[in-house]
């Protein structure tokens, strides 16, 4: 399994990696620091027909691109390709804006606190 | 056969001549048809000339000249004589002669003889003397014709003799007197007699007339000011009367004096002055047209005596006035002639009065209004639809435009308004069919030199004459305009700094949170096996613990800040879910039993705003869990809730936990106030619910024993009927 871990915090790819290895998944990880990072790294493996992670786990705050600008030029990618991608976001915010955004956003497929648990994993994966 | 024929022929000739003359008599009786109907139509033409005439003529004198002269024209004698009387005069009261235009007669003769013939005593009403009687008369002896009516009235008493005469040199055949004619002086003696005594009245009038004519044309002198015109009446009528002369006035509660004639002398003005009280006691009869006169006698001992009055009463409003003339005795005469006199003068002062108040009326009336116009903060003008010329405006829109402009010089809106708005405002006020109407509100009007102020225009169409013109008024709204400014550009200010602290309290959470969940995750990564070594199980606990309250007062201070800062945002809210997942949450960490039990009646909708509902049911949830009995294996939480009758959701939360103190009750909803130090708190969480209910309308109450447990009871309004929501539910 490919995943983004897309977060500028790099003690949270540190734990957000840990715990996937820890909940027993095969995952390949590849770490953004910003939006802007990871969406130059998908665009690029789009065209270059390489492998696309089927799981994205984005956090909010990010300096250059937040999460929320992100997803939305996420959406302006090729449905094709975005149907195979599960995208979360994983954020310490707890802003009741953010939560409602995230919930209506159709891109997300789910909401998650940091840190990362099992039970998230758990979540995460059951939807894959 | 000759002889035969020629007496047939002589009868024939005869014949004709009869019939010839048969034919001229006919001619002749039709020419004197005509002639009579001619000359009784020159009759009765001259006898209306002298009725016309006889009315104008207005001195004893005149009107027997006119008579005497009208004999002669009427019947067209040479002379005519008249003489009007009363049986017991022995002298007639006038003789009028007159010569016609060919007489030869020495008028000064005839007149005597014809004096001399009146005097007879004839009886019978109409008497045509022949030559012979004529002859018998010696006055009348150079009379061939004389002709006298007698006339005497038996109502009056009057006697009137017209006498008209053809002299023996002239008109030897000329007789004017045939029957026609003897009716006609009939029938003129009585028009005479007519005129005379009707004469009595009308002449007195005319008297009057005459002399109010010489102060007639100091009425063209009048002026706008009606008192002195008054005293011009006064002073031209106390000249002419040759008396002392005042214009007294009373309604019998007061009493004054109008005008009086600089000739008046002392006493009389003295008089006056008594007549306030004269006047309280003489109750003075008036007649039909309410002219009187009277006497007053003086006290005893006064300067004069007595002085006489010619008044009237006159009608002003609802009050009976009575206007004087004052003179003294012997010096004004109460003839008819004067009364009228007095009256007419009268009449033109009391116009001049009621000229006068209605003026004072006017003037107060005018007074009062321009008060308000020049004094009002709020610009009037006069304003011609159709032109955009200016008739009027007032001080304030002078002081409003900031312009040197005198009534005389502002002509066109146009110096007022730049063209657009003039020719805005022109075309609204044409267009507009109401009376009265709102121009606009709030217009920036722009000054000459730049400047601008605010102002509301209402108009109101008025008609002056025939024209339609329009009142526009200004009222300066630049200052409340300005505040409103000032007050949108502070309003704006406070929602970008309201706008910052959101982000900032955003920011400031997420960067402290952000390595607080980074320690929490850390954490959840230590090694097993490092835990047990001594004591470090222990730390971790307690570290974890440091972060969970770290991470509490982060949430915390984010509520409350929120709640302070954010609109209601009302939807339907899924009860039931909400207090099962915040149950669920909140008791999360706890490893001892607590007895959890609900009545939820969510059978009606209950609308409110969710974030801030669910912030509430979290706090106090989260206390009845937190501030369980440590150890007690009979812990409880219930919770209750419904929708009362009166429009309220109460939600109750019952614990079994460890209770708090009475003295402490009170201060519980205090910012910072922690009762308990069984538990980490922060001291906010009772705070902002309390400051959330008063925001979403509804209260929090709690009872608590220690040691027994503590129940909270919240009320919410349910904003069913509020409109917003029908938004949200859309």
């Amino acid at each position: 399994m490919n995943c983004y871990l897309i977060d500028d915090d790099k003690v949270f790819h540190l734990i957000s990696h840990k715990m996937l290895q820890r909940s027993g998944i095969e995952v390949a990880v590849s770490n953004f620091f910003d939006g802007e990072e990871a969406l130059a790294s998908l665009k690029k493996s789009i065209e270059q027909q390489e492998v696309i992670p089927q799981i994205i786990l984005l956090d909010i705050r990010m300096p250059k691109m937040d999460g929320f600008t992100f997803l939305d030029e996420y959406a302006k990618l090729p449905e094709e390709v975005t149907n195979h991608i599960k995208i979360f976001l994983l954020t310490s915010s707890i802003d009741k804006n953010d939560i409602e955004r995230a919930k209506n956003h159709p891109a997300l497929k789910g909401f998650f606190n940091k840190p990362l648990s099992f039970d998230a994993i758990k979540t995460i994966i059951g939807q894959d | 056969m000759e002889n035969e024929s020629h007496e047939v022929l002589i009868a024939q000739i005869k014949d004709l001549q009869k019939r010839v003359a048969a034919f001229a008599s006919v001619e002749q009786q039709l020419i004197n048809v005509k002639d009579r109907l001619d000359s009784e139509n020159l009759l009765y033409k001259r006898m209306h000339a002298f009725n016309a005439r006889a009315f104008e003529e207005m001195t004893e004198q005149a009107f027997l000249d006119l008579v005497a002269e009208s004999i002669i024209d009427v019947f067209e004698v040479e002379t005519g004589c008249v003489l009007i009387g009363y049986p017991q005069h022995a002298q007639p009261h006038a003789v009028a002669i007159e010569g016609g235009q060919d007489s030869v007669i020495d008028s000064n003769v005839l007149w005597h003889k014809l004096f001399a013939f009146c005097k007879t005593g004839l009886p019978g009403a109409i008497l045509q003397a022949s030559p012979e009687q004529a002859a018998s008369l010696q006055p009348a002896a150079d009379f061939s014709q004389l002709m006298l009516v007698w006339y005497n009235d038996a109502f009056t008493g009057m006697v009137i003799k017209l006498l008209g005469g053809v002299s023996n040199k002239h008109k030897l055949n000329y007789n004017p007197f045939d029957a026609q004619k003897l009716n006609a002086f009939g029938v003129f003696t009585q028009h005479v007699l007519a005129h005379f005594v009707n004469r009595k009245k009308t002449r007195s009038i005319f008297l009057a007339q005459q002399k109010l004519s010489h102060i007639a044309e100091s009425f063209l002198q009048f002026g706008p000011d009606p008192l002195q015109n008054i005293q011009y009446l006064v002073n031209e009528s106390c000249k002419l009367l040759g008396a002392g002369f005042g214009f007294y006035h009373s309604n019998r509660q007061q009493s004054f004096v109008v005008a009086e004639a600089p000739c008046m002398q002392p006493e009389l003005i003295l008089g006056l002055e008594q007549m306030t009280q004269i006047t309280r006691c003489i109750q003075v009869q008036a007649d039909a047209q309410g002219y009187f006169t009277g006497s007053f006698q003086y006290p005893i001992g006064h300067p004069i005596d007595a002085f006489t009055v010619l008044g009237r009463k006159v009608q002003l409003g609802n009050y009976t006035f009575e206007e004087f003339c004052i003179c003294f005795p012997g010096k004004i005469a109460l003839t008819e002639e004067n009364i009228h006199f007095f009256g007419i003068v009268a009449g033109a002062i009391a116009v001049e009065k009621r000229r006068f108040l209605a003026n004072l009326a006017q003037i107060e009336s005018e007074q009062r209004y321009r008060v308000i116009f020049e004094g009002t903060p709020h610009g009037i003008m006069l304003l011609n639809a159709q032109t955009g010329n200016i008739a009027y405006f007032n001080p304030a829109i002078s002081k409003l435009f900031q312009i040197e402009v005198t009534q005389a010089n502002a002509v066109h809106i146009e110096q007022l308004h730049d063209a657009s708005l003039a020719s805005n405002i022109l075309q609204q006020l044409q267009e507009q069919q109401q009376t009265a109407f709102v121009i606009g509100k709030e217009i920036a009007c722009t000054r000459k030199d730049g400047t601008v102020f605010f102002a509301d225009i209402t108009a109101q169409k008025i008609l002056l004459g025939n024209q339609t013109l329009f009142t526009c008024f200004y009222v300066d709204v630049t200052e409340r305009k300005e505040a409103e400014i000032e007050l949108q550009e502070s309003n704006n200010e406070l929602k970008k700094i309201n706008a910052e602290l959101d982000s900032f309290v955003y920011s400031v959470s997420h960067d402290l949170r952000a390595p607080l969940m980074a320690m929490k995750g850390l954490m959840s990564l230590f090694d097993t096996e490092v835990l047990e070594h001594g004591e470090n199980k222990e730390y971790w606990g307690l570290m974890t613990e440091s972060i969970a309250r770290m991470d509490e007062t982060i949430r915390e201070i984010l509520d409350y800040s929120r709640n302070t800062r954010t609109e209601l945002k009302l939807e339907p809210i899924g009860i039931r879910k909400l207090i099962n997942d915040t149950y669920q949450d909140v008791q999360f960490a706890v490893t001892e039993p607590i007895a959890f039990s609900t009545d939820i009646d969510d059978s009606q909708i209950f609308i409110s705003d969710k974030v801030r509902i669910s912030t509430v049911v979290r706090n106090i949830v989260s206390n009845a869990v937190k501030y369980r009995r440590t150890g007690a294996t009979d812990n409880a939480v219930h919770i209750a809730f419904t929708i009362l009758p009166n429009g309220y959701a109460q939600l109750t939360v019952a614990d079994k936990g460890e209770g708090i103190a009475t003295d402490k009750l009170d201060k519980v909803f205090d910012m910072f106030y922690r009762a308990s130090t069984s538990s980490a708190g922060t001291g906010l969480g009772l705070y902002i619910c309390k400051e959330i209910v008063q925001k979403i309308g509804g209260s929090i109450q709690l009872t608590s024993e220690k040691g027994k447990g503590t129940t909270v009871t919240l009320l919410f309004y349910n904003h069913i009927n509020t409109p917003h929501h029908e938004l949200l539910l859309n």
